[in-house]
């Protein structure tokens, strides 16, 4: 196991999931958390919830954690589809300023021989400089970098084009000296750039935001050859990012006009667009789509997709105000619908068609002040593995559910309340959104 | 819609609830594919599959498979090759979906099946 120290780079949106994807990208590579926060000594008991709460506080001031995984490849992966990881190192210094930073940084060349071979390796090299919430200028940087010349680098510097890229990163509290071994991106835009939803010739008014979706994906921890099921799958936002990692889709949904291209969905050229045309357009398999409602299932028992990845028709997935608006008759077809039933009937749908393992990720509306962790809906083959919350305002938030299948069922908390805890909770999102 | 998905689904009657029900295609229009061969996806989907329902759905559209398939057959890459093409490039655009049981029929449209109640 090695010890790397991966920077987050999220939207503030987004922020919230980081700790979710990092631990969820590394169970891939069958890294349990305990594992891979190891060397912040945590307590044995904590859940990814806890780890959530652990490291997020000071993420925005402070976004470094030091990461345990097997190898170099693992933190090529986890970077090369990772939303909010930015990139990982090979840390060989911290400190609290640059001048002690240069200190620490000879002092580990000077007593460990693995750290000192990447110093003293002949490849071309340059500095990179990362700053969080500070401002360095240009001529600071020359000299932070003149204040490494103490330490005697090898090869020659190749601003361009170099194999070895030591990092320089700046952050209020903290600075980190390290070599760069995995980044998310190799040029200016990152991997998804291409989906932008203003490129996309189907859309519809809540299709899911690109990075919202593949964050998803994450979460599901969808895999080349995964069978994926959006049961709400609407203009198919989220199985697009499934795609992207090589899942065969499944979709689902009750409003057949959405699936046509004759409702809410419309096409952004002029042409006669469905759900199938950006999947065309990307070069992907197209997904299967079947109208059907979630609450009558027409997929038989067994253990079917590796996962269910969802915004049910509660999900917000726009701006408030358009969800003011969308909540007219479109997002839902069918008024009585709501309260805890549309929660209940996923389970239940996750439960019967998931192989063991297998994940379910949806996204859950949440009034703040109302919400205990006790109103997140349960079942007894589903283990909650994933719970954090986005702030979308002072009153609302939502939150990325993960949910894991279990081989024999546990028994849970009764129900009582649940039902009470959603019903309405439409409305109160509306009236708070207002406010 | 492909023959893998038409594996997938069950009549949702009132009548034929909690019998996971297969359907039976009635095709119209159907397209080939170009969904590029995948070996590992059909072994993966071999362990998903009911056998029998698709070798009958085959059979129908005019497509001969064995009535049973072992371990070994695996390796025999023209079989797997014409299994993914029977469950991936075989694309309904139209017909309907048939209830054997309730004899309820179920509308594909654009490629679409759709499973809501007539009512609807």
């Amino acid at each position: 196991m090695k010890s790397y120290l991966c920077s987050i780079y999220a939207k503030q949106k987004f922020i919230d999931f980081c700790v979710s994807e990092l631990i969820s990208l590394s169970s891939i590579h069958g890294i349990c958390p305990e594992t891979l926060f190891s060397t912040y000594n945590l307590p044995k008991t904590y859940t990814e919830y806890d780890y959530c709460e652990h490291f997020l506080p000071q993420i925005t001031e402070k976004p470094f954690i030091y990461v345990n995984l097997p190898n170099v490849s693992a933190a090529e992966h986890i970077a090369k589809r990772g939303v909010c990881i930015e990139r990982f190192t090979f840390p060989l210094a911290e400190a609290d300023s640059i001048s002690s930073l240069v200190e620490n940084t000879l002092q580990r060349f000077n007593n460990d021989p693995e750290a000192a071979q990447f110093i003293l390796a002949e490849s071309p090299f340059a500095f990179r400089f990362d700053t969080y919430q500070s401002s360095v200028s240009q001529e600071e940087k020359e000299s932070i970098v003149k204040s490494f010349g103490v330490i005697p680098f090898k090869g020659t510097v190749d601003l361009r084009s170099p194999e070895r890229k030591f990092i320089v990163s700046i952050s209020k509290s903290k600075c980190y000296f390290g070599l760069e071994i995995a980044r998310s991106k190799d040029t200016r835009t990152r991997f998804y750039a291409k989906y932008s939803l203003s490129d996309r010739e189907y859309l519809g008014p809540t299709t899911t935001d690109m990075e919202l979706a593949l964050l998803m994906a994450n979460q599901g921890k969808v895999l080349e050859n995964s069978l994926v099921l959006d049961p709400f799958v609407g203009t198919g936002g989220i199985l697009i990012a499934a795609s992207h990692f090589g899942a065969t889709c499944f979709g689902g949904d009750i409003d057949v006009r959405v699936l046509k291209g004759l409702g809410v969905g419309r096409s952004t050229k002029n042409t006669e667009a469905d759900i199938f045309t950006n999947f065309v357009n990307y070069g992907f398999q197209k997904p299967e789509i079947i109208c059907c409602d979630t609450s009558r299932s027409c997929w038989k028992s067994g253990e079917i997709f590796d996962a269910i990845i969802c915004d049910p028709p509660y999900g917000v997935r726009a701006s408030s105000k358009k969800i003011k608006k969308d909540a007219v008759g479109t997002i839902l077809p069918r008024d009585s619908y709501h309260g805890a039933r549309v929660f209940e009937d996923l389970l239940n749908l996750a439960a019967r068609l998931l192989r063991v393992g297998g994940r379910l990720v949806y996204l859950l509306p949440t009034i703040r002040n109302s919400y205990s962790k006790d109103a997140v809906p349960t079942h007894p083959l589903l283990k909650l593995v994933g719970n954090s919350e986005n702030i979308l305002s002072k009153k609302i938030s939502r939150r990325l559910i993960t949910m894991e299948k279990l081989e024999a069922p546990v028994s849970v908390e009764n129900e009582e309340g649940k039902e009470q805890f959603y019903a309405g909770i439409r409305e109160k999102w509306f009236l708070k959104n207002d406010n | 819609m492909r023959l893998v998905t038409l594996n997938l689904l069950m009549c949702n009657s009132e009548e034929c609830s909690g019998r996971n029900q297969a359907l039976t295609l009635n095709p119209g229009e159907i397209t080939p594919g170009t969904t590029q061969f995948n070996h590992d996806l059909t072994i993966r989907m071999l362990g998903k599959l009911d056998w029998l329902a698709f070798v009958n759905a085959a059979l129908r559209l005019g497509h001969e498979l064995p009535d049973n398939i072992t371990e070994a057959d695996h390796q025999n890459s023209e079989l797997i090759q014409r299994i993914f093409d029977i469950l991936f490039n075989v694309e309904i655009q139209t017909g309907e979906l048939l209830c054997p049981n309730c004899n309820r029929t179920y509308p594909i449209e654009k490629g679409i099946p759709n499973m809501l109640p007539q009512d609807h």
